[in-house]
């Protein structure tokens, strides 16, 4: 169990509402050959922060690399993950991978076969989504999840300020990943 | 007698609980909880309300455009704002593309698999498939050479035991009953509904930008430029793409969805004699070309609004003075009194009184879930497409009358047939079938509005608050959304939003009872359902997703093997 503080917990307003005006993807085209999906619900506290993080990770865009605010949509993502050459996942992570705020990056066959995907119900509908693909013949060659453990999901817009302090962490072994796949990151070698 | 517990029923996950006592072979009592404190409106309460939708689009994890559109309306209708016909065009074709988008993935990704077994597909004869596929529609991809590539897929798919959306089927369960022919037909527009599915959000790229979660509303219109001649507009040329796609879509309904839906209800007849519930149902009303009404929805929609009582086939009109909610059953308290709460007076304060999770049971004769219990005239009600046919039916509507009355005659059954299981997974069908042809119509009724000079796509008179009447705003925002009546309440002082409440359609579908004891229309669905198999409950799964459940919001944790459940603490 995390140490949820209610819903009328501390607020960290991490991402104001502006943020939300702002279109995270890159122009409107045909579709880049890498996606990054931020996966969660930013009115659940920390379980919103692989949106954050994705947000973060597209200022300034990465050419190439198509950065989504997935939230919650589960089955509903199949569309976006289909015929991409690779797919990096931000999300929570259960807390057995760890402490509230440890890092973690789990590889393709894990994240496929659901191991570490977790978080809101709809994480579950992601690695079907994934399998969905497989089915149609169109499933992304690559496939990794950087995850941190959430401190607290709770009715809150919002990150814990544990969580807030992980963002960047997150950013860059996202990054690292991304240079893995030999994507051009500025500024990563 | 033995108590079967549910948690969770929806295959997308989500955050409902199912108790149901069977005896007998049957189900004799049953009560629908949400388990996940639902408090999301408390985020809203003191924020600015222009900035409302873009919190409300996060409610649910699936129906993100609906909260937006109900949000927005809610604001506008509050400030006085009017949003000019091309805005209010553009947020009809969102929102129905929408649905029919929602309607097929829920159709072949989740429901279908209550009637049709991959599995037995294996058995089937590619050539005998064909035949059939050919006698039920003239769909272009219904060939032997094409049947065996989809088994080989379907074989090896099965094989390699990563088997994902079917991982918790009941494969083999007597239930199921369908030839291993139709069930190959089914899996192949399963994959058919996969590439359906990808070329169909595509609309919603094109008019809401690339983002899954559409940015594009304001209060008093869209933040999209329209122009048939700009580069940097919605122009011909998109308008002319999208509506390439809704055309491909009203095809895939015509010769694909709606096919299966009736091949389905003809080989299991009896679930038109079960589920039926509450027999009451209830239409905002929605998808229509007249200006917006103060703090009604509009009149003269693609749906018509109404309430039906007890079966009746009788409408009668539908006044918004009639909703409260009530939490005798509810994790809530009410300040004054244990009364039932309109929704511009509703409260969101938590009281859980249920028994620290993991649990066995919930304790029904107090509060037994998260989810407060909406009544209309204190009267229990269904919503949904199901309500919306019914409505449209029983006006003997000009569009819909017709749909309904055709699949009727084809099936050979009574209108009351259609209070059932299968008639709800029916009427969802037949909408989608409504909504891929009006979302078309629109597009050409855009383009046309847009070719004769009216550019106008935002209300900008009402965007300062200085511009706003003097005193506490009231505001309701309706919408018939992919699962029934949803409506938004806002009430602003000071420019910031005071109060704050979504009522949601699931809300009225899997709500508790109410303090009078009245069930809500999950509840009362699934009493009398046959159970062959208590381990293995198909027929009560069918019947709750034949209301498409759609429980977001569920902080629901999976270890690192992905099925033990770690359960958040809710308060």
């Amino acid at each position: 169990m995390t140490a949820a503080t209610g819903p009328h917990g501390t607020s960290h307003e991490t991402t104001s509402p502006a943020v939300l005006r702002e279109t995270v993807a890159a122009a409107d085209g045909p579709d880049a050959p890498v996606l990054v999906l931020g996966i969660g619900n930013e009115l659940l506290g920390d379980d919103g922060v692989g949106v954050v993080a994705a947000r973060r990770l597209a200022t300034p865009p990465l050419p190439g690399v198509d950065v989504l605010d997935g939230g919650t949509l589960g089955l509903m993502l199949m569309p976006y993950l289909a015929g991409r050459r690779a797919v990096l996942i931000l999300d929570a992570v259960a807390t057995a991978h760890g402490r509230p705020g440890d890092l973690v990056v789990i590889p393709d066959g894990d994240v496929r076969r659901g191991h570490g995907v977790r978080a809101t119900a709809h994480d579950i509908g992601l690695v079907d989504a994934l399998a969905a693909t497989e089915l149609a013949g169109c499933a992304p060659r690559h496939v990794a999840l950087v995850g941190v453990v959430p401190e607290s999901i709770t009715d809150r817009w919002g990150l814990s300020a544990l969580l807030a302090s992980r963002v960047d962490a997150m950013v860059d072994a996202a990054r690292a990943v991304l240079t893995d796949w030999e994507v051009q990151v500025p500024g990563h070698a | 007698m033995s108590r079967l517990v549910i948690d969770p029923v929806t295959r997308v996950e989500g955050h409902l609980r199912v108790e149901v006592q069977v005896d007998g072979g049957q189900v004799t009592e049953a009560y629908a909880s949400s388990t996940m404190w639902r408090g999301i409106e408390t985020i809203l309460t003191g924020r600015d309300p222009r900035d409302a939708w873009l919190f409300a689009q996060r409610i649910c994890g699936v129906c993100t455009t609906v909260h937006a559109l109900a949000s927005v309306r809610a604001v506008e209708d509050a400030v006085g704002a009017v949003p000019p016909r091309n805005a209010r065009l553009l947020r009809d074709i969102i929102a129905a593309s929408l649905s029919v988008h929602d309607h097929v993935v829920h159709f072949y990704h989740l429901q279908a698999l209550d009637w049709v077994d991959p599995t037995a597909a294996l058995a089937a004869d590619p050539t005998r498939a064909a035949a059939l596929a050919q006698s039920i529609s003239n769909y272009p991809r219904s060939t032997a050479g094409l049947f065996a590539a989809v088994q080989t897929r379907l074989r090896v798919f099965l094989e390699s035991g990563k088997i994902g959306p079917f991982t918790n089927g009941y494969w083999g369960h007597p239930a199921y009953r369908l030839s291993p022919e139709m069930n190959l037909i089914a899996f192949s527009h399963y994959l058919d509904a996969l590439d359906f599915q990808r070329d169909y959000v595509r609309v919603h790229a094109l008019l809401g930008g690339k983002n899954p979660h559409p940015q594009t509303y304001v209060v008093g219109g869209m933040a999209s430029p329209i122009d048939l001649n700009s580069q940097d507009a919605i122009n011909a040329n998109t308008l002319q793409e999208v509506a390439q796609i809704l055309q491909r879509g009203v095809e895939f309904v015509e010769q694909v969805f709606l096919p299966d839906l009736e091949a389905i209800a003809g080989a299991y007849p009896e679930w038109t004699t079960y589920g039926r519930g509450l027999g009451s149902y209830m239409v905002f009303g929605d998808y229509s070309a007249s200006p917006p009404r103060v703090a009604r929805p509009p009149r003269d929609g693609l749906f018509p609004g109404g309430v039906i009582r007890n079966g009746s086939l009788a409408v009668e009109p539908f006044d918004p003075a009639g909703i409260a909610e009530s939490v005798a059953h509810s994790w809530f308290r009410y300040e004054q009194s244990d009364a039932a709460l309109p929704p511009w007076l509703g409260e969101t304060q938590p009281q859980y009184t249920g028994p620290e999770p993991p649990f066995e049971q919930l304790d029904v004769a107090g509060k037994y879930s998260w989810l407060k219990a909406p009544r209309y005239q204190g009267m229990a009600v269904e919503v949904g497409p199901l309500a919306r046919l019914l409505v449209g039916y029983s006006l003997n509507d000009a569009r819909i009358h017709p749909l309904v009355q055709g699949a009727l005659d084809r099936l050979h059954l009574p209108p009351e047939a259609l209070m059932s299981t299968l008639g709800r997974v029916l009427a969802r069908g037949l909408e989608t079938r409504l909504m891929a042809q009006h979302s078309l119509d629109l597009v050409a009724e855009l383009r046309d509005n847009v070719a004769s000079g009216d550019l106008a796509i935002a209300d900008t008179g009402r965007w300062r608050p200085t511009s706003w009447p003097d005193g506490t705003l009231r505001g309701v925002g309706f919408h018939e959304a992919p699962r029934g009546a949803l409506s938004h309440w806002v009430v602003i002082e000071g420019d910031r939003i005071r109060n704050y409440q979504a009522v949601v359609p699931t809300t009225w579908n899997a709500s508790p009872r109410d303090a009078d004891g009245n069930p809500g229309a999950y509840e009362a669905s699934l009493v009398g359902t046959p159970v062959a198999d208590p381990q293995r409950p198909l027929e009560v799964l069918r019947t709750l997703h034949s209301f498409d459940p759609c429980m977001a919001c569920a902080a629901h944790l999976y270890d690192a093997d992905g099925n033990d459940i770690i359960q958040v603490r809710v308060q």
